[in-house]
């Protein structure tokens, strides 16, 4: 019934595909269209092969996914707690991830110690905020968000403090990473195979978040067993931000207001808004990621920072005239 | 169709409630009655199985309703709440859809089929005109008839309505009772807490009073809707007249 959307999906798919090729062409050195199509006969410069294959693919296909994951968890957040303003972080978890990945620089651990310990506190964070939030019983979405929330602050203050206390040297670093920064990214393989694999997974479940958006009570009443469902969106969204912020750090704004924007386009129908939301997500965390790598080149910029600056007169203008 | 074996409600700080053992047949329309807060909530969403009882059970066209799915629950029976949510918007149209939820598998769409139901659903409740408006901009009285074109929608043997007359107009209160009342007469049976004395005595064949201290009693309309049980659930005093062989109730006042 809402396959007449179809073609706008399409059309956003052509997007983030020109997005890409964009992300891979541009940068402190730019590269003609044609270097692309000669790398990938492997006819390319090896000048051209290292910059492509090794340096700008992955980046720009972390950024693709990472931004892909926070909109999709985003958007779920939003049902799960029948709030517009969710954000995958609305739960505490890039806090926990913070303050792990923070401890782990502290320590003068590398790169893949500090992800490590962001993916750790971002799951310690989601079970804690969980526990405390369905253990005594009672579960509702408003004390979910409220225990989420709290905690965030708590994570808000550990933050602080460990920014206080640490040497000078130490402080760009972990500046960024709260920042959200792409250069450290890992490889973009599990990301985006967690990504396809979630997606896939909530195709059959987009009709049941309609409903569940109508309200638990309603939506028991209309045959969904909301606990299950809700355990499972959680889970999900959960599992989608802990990557998003081990690849890239905190990066903020893309999950709140992507889906928002795609709603204003799309409707509200999860069927649609999910894979939307996915494809949106990434082009914008391209887009600005590109943008972060030349604006100040050969210097970069955290791209979260970027993200906000983009998305938020966007958001505002489609609000602006949506209301008209 | 639905039964209660020794069903006590779960109401906290209310230790004594009177056992129901309570039979809801085909064709009957029950009207639940009592003062605010007596549990008529409560005992509508324990009927429908979701809120668990202190004890006893519900049975649902002979078995228990723990033991049936979520969806096959909802196929048999709906409920229409007293208030609806609305944080994000949707179309009236895609809303009133949602009553088929029950019926597809979860990689099914909507098909035509279903969406002639909805459709008639809300052509029932005159809402056809508004049916690509979103949710966010109907008026009181315009979501309660989509939460009852939901209802239809859903099409389920047993209908569970809080209110079913919360925000309608005079106009619409009787369409919507006539049409539940049309439902019923084809087999069906309904349940709905109302506040009307006289629109139970209308629209209702029978009538279960709940009494604030926990007491409960059920039984034809005739029987029950009697002056000093009714005084007494209200504790509101009330006088009665006669027009066209009807008995109508109006509360007492001092004033006026």
């Amino acid at each position: 019934m809402q396959l007449y959307r179809l073609p706008h999906l399409l059309g956003l798919m052509a997007f983030a595909l020109l997005v890409i090729l964009l992300g891979v062409l541009l940068g402190s050195v730019n590269l003609p269209i044609n270097a692309i199509y000669s790398v990938l006969t492997g006819q390319g410069s090896p000048l051209h092969n290292t910059l492509i294959l090794d340096l700008r693919l992955p980046r720009v296909l972390a950024a693709f996914a990472t931004g892909g994951l926070l909109a999709t968890a985003g958007a779920l957040m939003q049902v799960l707690l029948r709030n517009p303003l969710a954000d995958p972080y609305v739960l505490g978890l890039s806090g926990g991830a913070a303050v792990a990945a923070l401890l782990a620089m502290l320590a003068g651990l590398g790169v893949f110690w500090v992800s490590s310990a962001a993916f750790g506190g971002a799951l310690f964070s989601t079970f804690l905020v969980f526990g405390l939030a369905y253990g005594s019983g009672q579960s509702s979405a408003t004390r979910l968000l409220l225990t989420g929330v709290v905690v965030a602050s708590g994570w808000g203050a550990l933050i602080s403090f460990l920014l206080a206390t640490s040497q000078a040297h130490q402080l760009p670093g972990m500046l960024y990473w709260l920042m959200g920064d792409l250069s450290h990214a890992p490889s973009p393989v599990i990301p985006w195979l967690v990504l396809l694999a979630v997606l896939v997974l909530l195709i059959p479940l987009g009709r049941t978040l309609n409903v569940l958006a109508r309200g638990a009570l309603q939506a028991a009443a209309l045959g969904v067993s909301v606990k299950k469902v809700e355990l499972m969106i959680f889970g999900l969204a959960a599992l989608l931000t802990a990557i998003a912020v081990t690849v890239a750090g905190s990066i903020g704004f893309v999950g709140l207001i992507v889906p928002h924007l795609m709603r204003m386009v799309f409707g509200y129908d999860q069927r649609i808004l999910l894979p939307a939301s996915a494809l949106a997500g990434g082009s914008l965390l391209v887009l600005a990621d590109t943008l972060a790598r030349i604006v100040i080149a050969p210097q970069q910029l955290p791209v979260g920072v970027i993200t906000a600056m983009l998305g938020v007169p966007v958001f505002l203008l489609l609000l602006y005239r949506s209301n008209r | 169709m639905m039964q209660t074996e020794n069903l006590v409600m779960h109401i906290p700080n209310r230790p004594k409630l009177d056992a129901l053992n309570w039979q809801i047949e085909a064709g009957q329309s029950w009207g639940v009655l009592g003062p605010n807060g007596a549990g008529k909530t409560t005992l509508l969403l324990t009927l429908a199985g979701l809120k668990a009882p202190r004890s006893g059970r519900v049975l649902l066209a002979n078995q228990a309703i723990t033991g049936y799915t979520m969806p096959q629950r909802a196929q048999k029976l709906g409920l229409v709440f007293q208030q609806q949510q609305d944080d994000f918007p949707a179309t009236v149209l895609a809303t009133a859809l949602m009553g088929r939820h029950p019926y597809l598998r979860s990689w099914q769409t909507e098909s035509q089929a279903d969406l002639e139901l909805a459709q008639h659903a809300l052509a029932q409740m005159e809402l056809t005109e508004l049916e690509s408006r979103s949710i966010q901009t109907l008026s009181g009285g315009e979501r309660q008839r989509l939460a009852l074109a939901v209802l239809l929608t859903q099409n389920p043997d047993l209908l569970l309505l809080d209110e079913p007359t919360n925000h309608l107009d005079l106009h619409h209160q009787m369409a919507v009772l006539e049409i539940l009342h049309q439902q019923v007469q084809a087999g069906k049976s309904a349940v709905m807490a109302l506040h009307d004395l006289n629109l139970a005595a209308r629209f209702c064949s029978h009538i279960l009073l709940l009494y604030p201290d926990g007491q409960a009693c059920w039984g034809e309309k005739n029987t029950m809707l009697q002056l000093p049980a009714l005084e007494k659930l209200y504790r509101q005093r009330l006088i009665t007249t006669q027009i066209a062989g009807q008995t109508l109730f109006f509360p007492y006042s001092s004033i006026g």
